[in-house]
């Protein structure tokens, strides 16, 4: 630009910019930073651009306006580009931003601190350690220590070996600091910082702090952010020295007296088991579990008990002794809880629970239980073993159940709440195909076909969704000499038009199983059928699945021309102008 | 403006996104030319759907769809009320503007008494406008809209549709036809009182506690039901707890289609659905569950600067 002859100083015209009155031009400007830069070259860049850039950010008015502040904590991470390698430059301007008092401007600074650190890792050991050290003992304010927090543990991945202890000085000189904002920052990078650690660095010099922060006793975040790091921690030690130091945080932390601390122990159960692996999980944590499944706490319990399913998954997972000798006892007491949710989650929990335990153990111990949660008064909880009845019947062998699960369904499918009625037909094919053809037709197939009829478009919709599934596992025969006279029954006898619309969806999703000849034999007469319907709806609904049965399905040339294209013809002039439109369209794939 | 764009736009709005200033104003404008065609008491074929005020409530909007059927499959009659008090009215107008312009036969709009620029401008959706789209254009296109819009409907000659209810300078069907209704709602006067107007117990007529229309007796609907040849006046207007209420011995039905009315009155909504015989079944419907709400979309820049 510059050298165009065209006399444009790009510099003085940023300059000007951001002295703007107007928030959205020096805003826009500095946004634009980069292409100053690129206008400038990298030379200038470096020389005039940012050193003025990093003055005015110190100076009045600009030094107190936060957006403007922002802004730049962004825009020097995309400079760094514009620089021919000179990043080392931008560590000190953002440093200073990282000492501010704007949270989001200190986010930013520290995310753009970061971005030039991945990208220039050298620059670690010489700029960033003693940038971080003057934040991590600013002593006027505050926030300036919280930015030190942050940048410890990738600062820490490329130092220097003989700056590292420094570095864990600094942690365990935030990890006390007085004010309780830094120490929260502290822990919550704590399972960062561990991670990054050698073990043995992690037992001289860390381990204390993190056994002083578990038990901190103003703020229960911090306790939190404990349990998160042990999940590291725990890993990298063996079982004697997680006996001497992890295994007490987690039993403390099971029993603390704040809910959050407890949940977060509930919560990460499976991740805890696995880190400290089968036998300390054996010999100390099921105490401890035992006591958050009879927690106070609603929450607690139930999410105890949702974890109980992630446990059973785990490369190593929870014994079926375990479960008997330890989890089994609890269930009787569970499943009378007052609280609805955590009943809830014990019904989505049983089947896996029942696969681990094998036949005869569910028999003997879970068979009551899961009779008594199919008759629970509250629905999410009889839906959810539904759901899983699958498992259940697997386990079972279908005969112990199905008189009573076949109950709860029919019950269910009849719920007041329609979006009970809609899962309950999601669960209707993998039902069908557990209890087989004979015994779908005698108990399920009424109560589905006529959820084809319910009341509320969606459940409809569920079952012309779900008919393709049962269609597929009874195959063809079944479908056409069975279901479609049933479907084509419903059609005729419908008094609504809504009925009318729904067999017509139902029809594509039964087609894949059917040959061209049953097509046309069966369905098409359908179809022309409802292009003389006195609904319009029904008339457009027609043409809509006649093109999706050209598109899906070869019917033939000579049945297009003789039976479809004339209906449609006559449709194209139809009253109505949807009808028009969606005859027309069908009409181009004649 | 295609059908592709107007499908796009349709898909964009029932996902509770707003579209561009630039596409409301075509969309606008197309609904007017539109809307312009249609009578003062539009005439509508059964099978039809009709639903009360919906407020801006658009997940409850969405929940009403997943009860009644999609547009077109479903056809309906929206008596009024679509902005105001909820979270979001642009998206609620909107989404129903670009179905009437997509499918202009299978869904019909009637005015209520908040599709008015005065009251817009206390109730929400001036705003709500101001504060999505950075200016007002957007409520100055829609309540152009507004002024467009049928002031009643008729199901098969059989059943009277008006967002409010009756009014004593009204005797037949034709006194409503011949109001020029193309005018922000006046103060008084036939139009306000279609609008306005409530249903009560007593004889003939009372003042409304509303300060405007009229409050109209069980005589009032059997007279005006005879004259004009109706079996029922369908009205929405008024919040009724159990989502539909009748009255005057099945004469008049109010029919309320936002449930948890300002997210915290407690009732259910309903909608009347009309089969091709007129056989009439209500449709009751819940508030949306919270996991069927998303979070309201929100631009990137930290809270602090706005």
């Amino acid at each position: 630009m510059a050298g165009n002859g065209v006399d444009f100083n790009c510099l003085e015209f940023f300059k000007e910019e951001i002295r703007n009155e107007n928030a959205t031009i020096k805003i826009g400007a500095v946004n634009q930073l980069h292409l100053i830069a690129s206008a400038l070259g990298p030379q200038r860049t470096v020389s005039e651009l940012i050193p003025y850039v990093v003055q005015v950010v110190q100076e009045e008015p600009l030094c107190n306006d936060d957006e403007f502040l922002y802004s730049m904590a962004r825009q020097y991470a995309v400079l760094s580009d514009y620089i021919n390698g000179n990043d080392e430059m931008l560590i000190a301007p953002l440093e200073h931003l990282a000492a501010q008092e704007e949270t989001v401007i200190r986010d930013q600074a520290i995310q753009s601190l970061c971005k030039v650190i991945e990208k220039r890792p050298a620059l670690a050991p010489d700029y960033l350690v003693p940038a971080l050290h003057r934040l991590a003992t600013k002593t006027d304010f505050f926030t300036a220590r919280v930015s030190a927090c942050a940048l410890l543990p990738l600062a820490y991945r490329h130092v220097k070996e003989d700056q590292k202890a420094g570095l864990r000085k600094a942690f365990t000189m935030l990890c006390a600091d007085e004010t309780p904002m830094v120490r929260r920052a502290a822990a919550h990078k704590m399972r960062d910082f561990v991670s990054v650690c050698a073990k043995q660095d992690l037992l001289t010099d860390l381990i204390g702090v993190y056994k002083q922060l578990s038990q901190e006793d103003t703020q229960d975040t911090i306790r939190v952010a404990c349990v998160h790091a042990t999940l590291v921690i725990a890993k990298m030690l063996n079982a004697d020295e997680n006996r001497q130091h992890t295994v007490t945080v987690i039993k403390e932390a099971a029993e603390d007296r704040s809910w959050r601390v407890r949940l977060t122990v509930a919560k990460n159960f499976d991740q805890l088991c696995q880190a400290f692996g089968p036998e300390l999980t054996a010999q100390k944590l099921m105490q401890p579990f035992i006591q958050l499944m009879k927690d106070n706490e609603q929450e607690v319990r139930k999410e105890a008990v949702r974890v109980i399913e992630a446990c059973l998954n785990l490369p190593e997972p929870l014994t079926s002794e375990q479960l008997q000798q330890h989890i089994l006892p609890q269930f009787q007491s569970l499943g009378l809880d007052s609280a609805q949710s955590v009943r809830a989650a014990l019904a989505q929990v049983l089947g896996p629970v029942a696969k681990a335990l094998g036949r005869d153990v569910t028999q003997r111990q879970l068979l009551s239980l899961i009779s008594d949660l199919m008759k629970d008064e509250f629905h999410d909880v009889r839906l959810n073993i539904v759901s899983h009845a699958g498992l259940i019947c697997e386990v079972l062998s279908v005969d112990g159940l199905v008189h009573s699960l076949l109950h709860t369904v029919q019950n269910l499918i009849m719920d007041n709440h329609w979006r009970i009625r809609q899962s309950v037909v999601e669960q209707v094919p993998k039902l069908s195909r557990l209890f087989g053809m004979e015994m779908f037709q005698s108990k399920l197939e009424n109560i589905f076909l006529s959820s084809l009829r319910d009341s509320v478009h969606s459940v409809r919709q569920a079952a012309i969704q779900h008919l393709k599934d049962i269609a597929d596992t009874f195959g063809s025969q079944w479908t056409v000499e069975h279901l479609l006279p049933k479907l084509v029954e419903q059609y005729s006898g419908s008094v609504g038009y809504a009925n009318r619309v729904t067999t017509l969806h139902v029809l594509p999703q039964v087609s894949f199983v059917m040959t061209p000849e049953q097509l046309v034999q069966c369905i098409v007469p359908l179809l022309v059928r409802a292009t003389k319907d006195s609904v319009p709806n029904v008339r457009f609904c027609a043409c809509r699945t006649i093109m999706w049965m050209m598109e899906h399905h070869n019917l033939g040339a000579q049945n297009i021309n003789t039976i479809i294209k004339p209906c449609l013809s006559e449709l194209e002039h139809d009253p109505d102008i949807d009808v028009q439109y969606y005859a027309q369209r069908a009409l181009l794939l004649c | 403006m295609g059908v592709s764009d107007l499908d796009r736009q349709i898909e964009q709005l029932r996902r509770c996104e707003y579209i561009k200033e630039a596409e409301v104003k075509a969309l606008c404008s197309k609904a007017r030319e539109i809307l312009v065609e249609e009578c003062n008491v539009q005439r509508v074929d059964a099978p039809v759907t009709i639903c009360g005020d919906i407020h801006g409530q658009f997940y409850d909007l969405v929940e009403l769809f997943k009860v009644g059927g999609d547009c077109p499959d479903t056809n309906y009659l929206f008596m009024g009320d679509f902005v105001d008090r909820g979270f979001y009215s642009v998206e609620t107008f909107l989404l129903l503007l670009a179905l009437k312009v997509r499918y202009p036969d299978r869904i019909t709009l009637i005015r209520g008494n908040h599709e008015s620029r005065q009251i817009t401008q206390v109730y929400g959706f001036y705003d709500e406008c101001l504060r999505k789209y950075g200016s007002v254009n957007v409520w100055r296109y829609c309540t152009e809209v507004f002024d467009y819009l049928a002031l009643a409907a008729l199901i098969e000659d059989r059943i009277f549709c008006v967002h409010g209810g009756l009014s004593p300078a009204i005797n037949t069907l034709d006194d409503v036809r011949s109001i020029d209704r193309k005018q922000e709602v006046p103060h008084e006067g036939a139009m306000c009182d279609l609008m306005w107007s409530d249903p009560e117990d007593l004889e003939g007529w009372g003042l409304s506690p509303r300060g405007a229309g009229y409050l109209f007796g069980g005589d009032v609907v059997k007279g005006f039901n005879h004259t004009n040849g109706i079996d029922l006046i369908g009205r929405a207007h008024q919040l009724v707890m159990d989502g539909y209420k009748w009255m005057f011995n099945e004469a008049l039905v109010t029919v309320w289609s936002a449930p948890n009315y300002c997210y915290r009155c407690g009732n259910v909504a309903a909608i009347l659905e009309f089969d091709e015989n007129l056989k009439h079944s209500f449709r009751i419907f819940e508030a949306a569950p919270a996991d069927a709400r998303g979070v309201p979309s929100r631009k990137l820049v930290p809270d602090y600067f706005l």
